[in-house]
């Protein structure tokens, strides 16, 4: 409890409040541009947030990811475009209301949603800390090296109709993270000798190419779309009353949202897609989903907003990003010499408590901010596109330039920037590269830590953890081979 | 397992990937170090190589999909290359970039982000002279958000050394 109570300290600090105003505010903004988003703007910022105190760093860039949906739901539901692509589902009855002069309403109800899967979300996180602590001191290497093999198997399976290229794309990053001098034996590994190849390539420059630049070139290339807003009629307190209306289904999207992100490799997609569909079934009038229901925007919404506190679960236990952004915030956790993973909890504590006190402000702070100022929220969605493709270009040049004034890594970052373009044309995912790179590195470390107790094979599943795990890989790939079996009997 | 409907370019990518790393493949012995009397585990070579033939399973088994699947035909050669050749319309942009980069030692962040910002925004398409001042507006907060309030790591222009003694260290430190 005192440590509890120690950990609120941190919120007489002004850096504190700056940085959870920055990130809460600055995420909704972000997140109600669209063709920005989160991932983004945490990998422009990454870097600047290296100089910072651990604490202020993760506070801005959680800020970003935890409230860049809340925004995102705004031109879903006015303009029928996601904000980000994770509210994607938000305009199938978001923009039907829209039509049906009922903007203010769905407006309203997005919130109040998305603040209840957060909330939810943290709850669950909290009440889980207790636990994690008691299970993380147990994971050894070999248990890491499973874990990490199951967010890899994860990420390449749920890209359902995607599986082969997003295995292939998975060892891709994992073979970029091993270019480079190797810690063991000091030799290099791909470097064609070239100097500028012996520390590999760093995640930020990767990062950076493939959302940033990448995003830029599209929007540069692309058109400006003329959008037109419709009026916000009605009350602001609508859209809590209809929730009230329909908790059960803001509770079953939530707890979704929570399970879904702490599975690693799954994340937002499919827990609003699953919650989307519990919603219809449970529904009295499954008829109007997609044409105006307000259980489908409770559903879309509560859902992906429950994914981004989960899916800090897997990463401050065990070290494990489940998806682009967690990984990109593990960087900031190494920079500091915070090391999550079982140590955390026993080192850090205060840190940790810190952390989930500053997601409940977080998505308080957002939540007034948005019943306050959306109306001028709508302006900034009419940023002409191609000058946001101008300034992300401006932006990158900050997050990779100030790695160590390189020019090879801006250079690197625009070669890795025109590879994430061809990918965004063919509509291929991204995700698998950074995944498969900060993972395929976790592995390699504890394949080569687990060195010293393996004499067969059998010696990485014969723990308890790491055999519970490797069970459930097996049963994952046995439900999605049978699955595929039998669509394929479905078709022929 | 694949995508649902093919698309211009499927084909060129999964070629091109699988060329690479049949390239990388082939240069593991010359790229890579095998030390005698070390077991396999311990060998820098085992993880690359592990990766490395993990991408080219799953690429050869994506192309020969798209190729099954899509019934791709000869006639749709040019498709592909149309394709190929719209995926290097940014270097236009990637050569205003290192442009760009390039500059920031010699004129300094402040004044280089104001000529990327501008002249990219007319290129753009962006001709009014409102948009001209909010590109150098938004240049000019860039940089004091992040060079002169967070303090980013950007090294100082050239041409502040032609300032008086007062101003070229203020430009440095703040622009």
């Amino acid at each position: 409890m005192e440590l509890i109570l120690s950990s609120f300290d941190i919120f007489l600090r002004w850096d504190v409040w700056a940085a959870i105003l920055v990130g809460s505010i600055g995420g909704v903004i972000i997140g109600a541009i669209p063709g920005v988003g989160p991932a983004v703007a945490i990998a422009i910022l990454l870097p600047a947030t290296y100089s910072m105190d651990p604490l202020i760093g993760i506070t801005v860039l959680l800020g970003i990811y935890g409230s860049a949906m809340y925004g995102g739901a705004i031109p879903a539901i006015l303009i029928n475009t996601p904000g980000t692509p994770v509210n994607a589902l938000t305009t199938y009855d978001g923009y039907s209301m829209t039509k049906d002069n009922k903007a203010r309403r769905a407006l309203t109800l997005a919130y109040w949603s998305s603040f209840t899967g957060g909330i939810f979300s943290i709850i669950a996180l909290i009440f889980m800390t207790s636990l994690i602590a008691k299970v993380a001191p147990l994971f050894g290497s070999r248990d890491i090296l499973m874990a990490a093999l199951l967010g890899l198997v994860l990420v390449i399976i749920s890209h359902r109709k995607q599986t082969l290229i997003a295995g292939m794309l998975v060892f891709f990053g994992m073979f970029i993270s091993t270019i480079g001098m190797e810690s063991v034996k000091y030799s290099m590994r791909f470097t064609f000798d070239q100097s500028w190849l012996l520390s590999g390539f760093d995640l930020i420059t990767v990062l950076l190419g493939l959302f940033a630049v990448s995003q830029a070139f599209t929007l540069l290339i692309g058109n400006d779309k003329r959008v037109s807003m419709p009026s916000l009629k009605g009350k602001k307190r609508e859209g809590f009353f209809e929730l009230m209306k329909y908790k059960t289904v803001a509770l079953i999207s939530s707890a979704m949202g929570v399970i879904m992100g702490i599975i690693p490799g799954v994340g937002e997609f499919l827990a609003q897609f699953f919650s989307y569909n519990i919603a219809r079934s449970i529904s009295d009038k499954p008829e109007r989903f997609g044409k105006g229901a307000p259980e489908g925007i409770i559903a879309s919404e509560a859902a992906n907003n429950a994914v981004p506190a989960a899916a800090m679960i897997p990463l401050l236990a065990l070290g494990i990003p489940g998806e682009a952004l967690t990984a990109m915030m593990l960087s900031v956790f190494y920079v500091h010499n915070i090391i999550p993973g079982p140590d955390l909890f026993v080192k850090h504590i205060d840190f940790v408590y810190g952390l989930y006190a500053s997601l409940i402000l977080i998505n308080i702070i957002v939540m007034i901010f948005l019943l306050v100022a959306t109306k001028h929220l709508l302006k900034i969605i009419q940023i002409p596109q191609r000058f946001l493709g101008v300034s992300i270009l401006g932006l990158s040049f900050v997050g990779v330039y100030t790695l160590r004034n390189s020019m090879i890594d801006c250079i690197m970052c625009a070669v890795f920037g025109i590879f994430g373009y061809a990918l965004k044309r063919l509509n291929l995912p991204i995700v698998p590269i950074i995944l498969g790179m900060v993972l395929g590195n976790i592995m390699e470390l504890k394949f080569r830590a687990s060195q010293a107790r393996i004499d067969t094979l059998f010696d990485y599943i014969n723990r308890p953890i790491s055999g519970i795990i490797f069970a459930i890989i097996v049963i994952t790939l046995l439900i999605h081979f049978w699955s595929i079996w039998r669509q394929y009997r479905k078709e022929n | 397992m694949g995508k649902e409907e093919y698309q211009a370019g499927d084909l060129v990518f999964a070629m091109l990937m699988l060329l690479i790393v049949l390239v990388l493949l082939v240069s593991i012995p010359f790229e890579t170090k095998w030390f005698d009397g070390v077991p396999l585990v311990k060998q820098p070579r085992l993880w690359p190589t592990f990766c490395l033939v993990g991408m080219a399973l799953f690429g050869l088994l994506y192309s020969i999909q798209i190729w099954r699947n899509y019934k791709f035909q000869l006639g749709e050669v040019q498709a592909e290359l149309n394709e190929l050749s719209s995926w290097l319309r940014p270097l236009e942009f990637v050569f205003y970039f290192v442009l760009y980069v390039w500059s920031v030692p010699l004129v300094g962040y402040l004044l280089s982000t104001l000529l990327f910002f501008s002249l990219l925004t007319i290129r753009a398409g962006y001709r009014t002279l409102l948009m001209f001042w909010v590109s150098l507006a938004t240049g000019f907060g860039i940089v004091v958000v992040f060079k002169s309030l967070l303090q980013v790591k950007v090294a100082s222009g050239a041409i502040y050394d032609y300032l008086p003694d007062g101003w070229a260290t203020f430009f440095m430190i703040y622009f």
